[in-house]
């Protein structure tokens, strides 16, 4: 098993200033994915950081996020190396999860 | 406590956004009501029927005359016979001849919201192909959730995403709307409406290993139990045991293996090489029904002859490779569903062999209705997984999809009837509704000891090991007692390091534990009193099934549950129709 550093914009609304990078070590192991490496930041490490995540196999969509400064998916990319994770375009509710289309 | 919320009226209120609750929003709205829809996730981009990979279930004979390859011997009364079977003769018949007759009706609705059904399958338990799908496997749930919801939005149906329904109001015997919170703000909301329809899905995610979304934690059941509607059959749960329990990233994933069994001979190994299915069922081996192989993994597993990851194996490598290769090119081009590549994540079935676990898949119990969907509640409805009856013990292959068209239609056009005969609709006590919010701010408000997280993660694990696919009265009793004490901690409250209002994910989930609370109790006390195996429900220490067919009603009276029986009539399957 080995460590990967994964930078996360997190956004708190409640906080000042609302923004700011967040580092954690997070453990890997071979065929995982992005959506792995945030449900065990959150379920092991800090509950405060919000994410969608809904189907896990690559369906639903409700994963989207930038990877890397790339458009994808949290459950269908793999991890391998060090990762940078922002929420997509949008208003951001809190952390990585953005507002439907037509409620911002 | 006095807890400020505001308040919204509506006509027909639907609790749930996906393929039941999107289908009865569209009926109701055709019949000119005021459909709000309130969902926890986003419409489309969450719940179960988009992940339906494959299957809707319609009779041979009609898909033929929808031009897809079926056989002209089959009919309704034919499938009806199936579901029975399958449900091993505990199905409310009424729901079942409703649900077989209306199947095509409701596949030609979808054809003309623009689903274009393109195949069809025969699945174990349907003595004909009877899986209308579209195109390669992944694609029939997430092309018929786009059509659905883009018939809803034409229709003028208000959505409200990301919004937690925490309770149901009920005054004097009536379902009057719905308390919750709108998770983008944090705020509280009241919905007052002529009537309710529920259409929340299932609850797979009590269990630690599920192929279910995340949003499946059986927050209808809870809801339609605490307001003291009459629940059926709650301890079926079926576990699919084709599940894939590694690598993490395809934990839950059951779309590759559930084609390599069904349509291949692929053939499932213990951790010593041994293969196993044919002690279990010498005749049909790998063929058998999901019941009986997700007992034998289980068995197996139990015994010790589980591999590293608490699964069994799924072996092709004994296969022709162009026999796997064309499987592969029909079903998932490129070893690919959705958006998920097997060799992005170092999978290559054709070598290695798969471990596999049986994962929690859908609920056949719940909300019991009658053929107009009005539970034993007047005002609310309920459609769709969240309701019980449909499928007995056991749920056969492509039912859930037309399960949530034919009866979603239903509840959508009663419930709008009922909703435009009523007066203006009384608005209930201030104190009654902050009686409602209350657990909520509670579990805000008050910080107790253990992370949520770790809380839940527990109860998962629990219910998956207990009141899994193999239960004995040990399990059951040492699991209720376990979470007696966890709903003393429910009510005291979790830890958590967010307190904001604002999209905090710790106290959904907590919200959410003390619906999978309530949902837990229902299957380990219906698990308890079935002494007998049937369908989905083993008992380890009651192997035999009861001569007499019965189904298990359950209601809240006060704070005690309340049990009864309703005998089945056992062969009565071939004297309807």
């Amino acid at each position: 098993m080995k460590t990967v550093k994964v930078k996360v914009l997190r956004t708190d609304p409640d906080r000042r200033p609302h923004s700011w990078v967040q580092d954690y070590d997070v453990p890997v192991v071979d065929g995982m994915s992005v959506a792995d490496v945030l449900k065990h930041i959150q379920e092991e490490i800090d509950g405060s950081l919000a994410f969608y995540c809904s189907c896990k196999v690559g369906l639903c969509a409700g994963c989207s996020l930038r990877v890397n400064g790339k458009p994808s998916l949290a459950c269908a990319t793999p991890v391998s190396a060090d990762l940078t994770l922002e929420p997509l375009a949008g208003t951001v509710v809190r952390d990585l999860v953005v507002k439907p289309r037509g409620r911002d | 406590m006095s807890l400020g919320y505001r308040v919204r009226t509506t006509g027909v209120l639907v609790i749930g956004s996906e393929g039941a609750g999107a289908r009865a929003a569209i009926e109701a709205a055709k019949l000119g009501s005021a459909v709000t829809v309130l969902t926890k996730g986003l419409m489309g981009h969450s719940g179960a029927t988009l992940c339906a990979p494959g299957d809707y279930a319609v009779n041979s004979a009609d898909a033929l005359r929808m031009g897809l390859p079926g056989d002209a011997a089959d009919s309704p009364a034919e499938h009806y016979r199936d579901t029975m079977k399958g449900g091993r003769e505990i199905n409310d018949p009424a729901l079942a001849e409703i649900m077989a007759g209306d199947a095509y009706r409701r596949l030609k609705d979808l054809a003309d919201y623009g689903v274009p059904w393109t195949k069809l399958y025969k699945y174990g338990g349907h003595r004909y192909p009877r899986g209308a799908t579209v195109g390669a496997v992944g694609k029939t749930g997430v092309t018929m959730m786009r059509a659905l919801g883009r018939e809803a939005t034409r229709l003028g149906v208000r959505v409200e995403s990301n919004f937690f329904v925490l309770d149901l109001v009920r005054e004097s015997d009536r379902v009057r709307g719905a308390v919750g919170i709108d998770l983008e703000t944090g705020e509280y909301a009241l919905y007052l409406a002529g009537a309710a329809i529920l259409a929340t899905g299932g609850g797979g995610r009590l269990y630690d290993f599920t192929t279910t979304p995340e949003e499946a934690t059986g927050d209808g059941f809870a809801m339609a139990y605490r307001a003291g509607a009459e629940m059926v059959d709650m301890e079926f749960m079926q576990f699919i045991p084709y599940a894939q329990v590694w690598p993490p990233a395809l934990r839950g994933n059951n779309y590759f293996v559930i084609e390599l069994v069904s349509l291949l001979d692929a053939h499932l190994l213990n951790a010593n090489g041994k293969r196993f299915m044919p002690d279990y069922d010498p005749a049909n081996a790998e063929k058998s029904t999901r019941d009986v192989i997700s007992r034998a993994c289980v068995t197996e597993i139990k015994e010790g002859r589980g591999g590293p990851h608490g699964g069994v194996f799924v072996r092709c490598s004994h296969l022709p490779a162009g026999q796997v290769d064309a499987l592969a090119v029909e079903m998932f081009p490129g070893w690919k569903i959705g958006a998920i590549s097997l060799s992005n994540f170092g999978v290559d079935p054709k070598t290695q062999d798969l471990e596999i676990a049986p994962a929690a898949h859908f609920m056949m119990g719940g909300v019991r209705i009658d053929t107009k969907c009005r539970s034993s509640l007047a005002g609310l409805y309920a459609a769709g997984e969240v309701a019980g009856g449909v499928h007995g013990a056991n749920r056969l292959s492509g039912n859930a999809l037309t399960e949530t068209q034919v009866f979603g239609a239903i509840a959508g056009a009663e419930a709008a009837r009922e909703a435009a005969g009523l007066p203006s609709i009384p608005k209930p006590s201030q104190r009654a509704v902050c009686q409602l919010l209350e657990p909520a701010e509670t579990l805000l408000a008050r910080p107790g000891a253990r992370p949520v997280f770790e809380a839940r993660a527990e109860l998962r694990k629990r219910s998956y090991l207990e009141i899994g696919a193999v239960r004995s009265e040990a399990s059951l009793t040492g699991f209720m007692a376990y979470l007696k004490n966890l709903r003393a901690e429910v009510d005291q409250g979790f830890g958590h390091r967010l307190r904001s209002r604002v999209l905090n994910q710790e106290w959904l989930r907590a919200l959410e534990v003390r619906n999978m609370v309530d949902f837990a109790e229902m299957i380990a006390a219906t698990a308890l009193r079935r002494r007998e195996t049937r369908g989905a429900h083993y008992r380890q220490d009651y192997p035999n099934s009861d001569s007499q067919p019965w189904s298990h009603l359950l209601r809240k009276v006060g704070e005690e549950m309340r049990f009864d029986t309703l005998a089945r009539t056992q062969g009565g399957v071939g004297d309807r129709k």
